[in-house]
């Protein structure tokens, strides 16, 4: 009889080892989640960002460089139409000048 | 019940709970990866949000610096033109000067201006000393054009001391106390800040 119960609890202790294992090993499989999910997020925190940044870049030089083009054309086209009134504004001024500053 | 059964029993019993325990845990890891995976999601589309709404703001600014300097330029354009208004019509005023329509015409007609504007019929000539030479020879015809501009009498004297102008005259009392300046470089320097206006209309009025 004695024997028997010595046996039980032997079982009841291997039992109880078996479990105690097990919540150590699912102790690991959190932990190791948790560390991941940390890498993952601070591998997020650094996301390179720099294919935004040279798709804006091309796309600001390229405007940037439309709207100059856009003044420049108009400024040209200011001057020829300026420099066809030219010789009359000049005569303006220089009859203005010989006749004294008097209108 | 014998110890057998007993043990078989107890051994399931922990087996259950082994697999009870574990199940759990692996559940748990995975809610914590996949919220993980979300957070990430969330990160990376702030971050490019971000970067994006930065760009653009930096967009706007470029461009807005651009119209701008676009602008200047049809603004600098505009003044290089009328500059080159006055450069020309300089131009033509220095080749007046000395011309027979400058002696018989403009110098008369200025000093004649230049007595009514001061209210003397007595006045002294500043001239350059080229002009100083020439109106010296021809004082008298000179006076006489004067007056007849005038439509009185008018007495000239001519200053000794020559001034450093392009031409025109400036007249002043005999005392030198009033002046009335019709030099070419002041009549310029009129002409530059009256006309202006005068000069941009007919440039760029588009009429």
């Amino acid at each position: 009889m004695s024997s028997e119960i010595d046996i039980l609890l032997e079982i009841e202790r291997e039992a109880e080892r078996k479990i105690l294992d097990a919540r150590a090993e699912a102790e690991r499989i959190v932990a190791d989640a948790r560390r991941r999910a940390a890498e993952m997020i601070r591998e997020a925190e650094a996301t390179d960002v720099s294919h935004i940044e040279a798709e804006y870049s091309k796309r600001i030089e390229d405007e940037r460089e439309a709207v100059i083009k856009k003044y420049k054309s108009e400024a040209e086209a200011i001057r020829r139409a300026a420099m066809e009134k030219m010789d009359e504004a000049v005569e303006l001024v220089y009859k203005w000048i010989i006749k004294g500053g008097v209108e | 019940m014998g110890v057998e059964e007993l043990r078989k029993e107890i051994l399931e019993e922990a087996e259950r709970k082994v697999n009870e325990i574990l199940s759990e845990a692996k559940a748990e890891a995975e809610k914590i990866l996949r919220e993980a995976e979300e957070r990430v999601a969330e990160i990376r589309r702030a971050k490019e949000d971000e970067a994006r709404k930065r760009m653009e703001e930096k967009l706007r600014s470029e461009l807005s610096l651009a119209r701008i300097e676009g602008k200047k330029l049809i603004v600098n354009t505009r003044w290089e033109l009328v500059d080159e208004v006055f450069r020309r019509a300089w131009e033509r005023v220095e080749s007046y000067v000395g011309s027979d329509e400058y002696y018989s015409d403009f110098l008369p007609r200025m000093v004649a201006l230049g007595v009514s504007r001061i209210g003397f019929d007595e006045v002294k000539l500043h001239m350059n000393e080229a002009d100083v030479g020439r109106v010296r020879g021809m004082l008298r015809r000179f006076a006489k054009e004067v007056s007849r501009h005038v439509g009185r009498d008018v007495k000239l004297s001519i200053s000794n001391n020559p001034l450093r102008i392009t031409g025109g005259v400036v007249v002043s009392d005999p005392d030198e106390n009033v002046f009335f300046n019709a030099s070419f470089d002041a009549l310029f320097n009129r002409a530059r800040e009256e006309l202006a206006p005068d000069v941009f209309e007919v440039l760029f009025g588009g009429g």
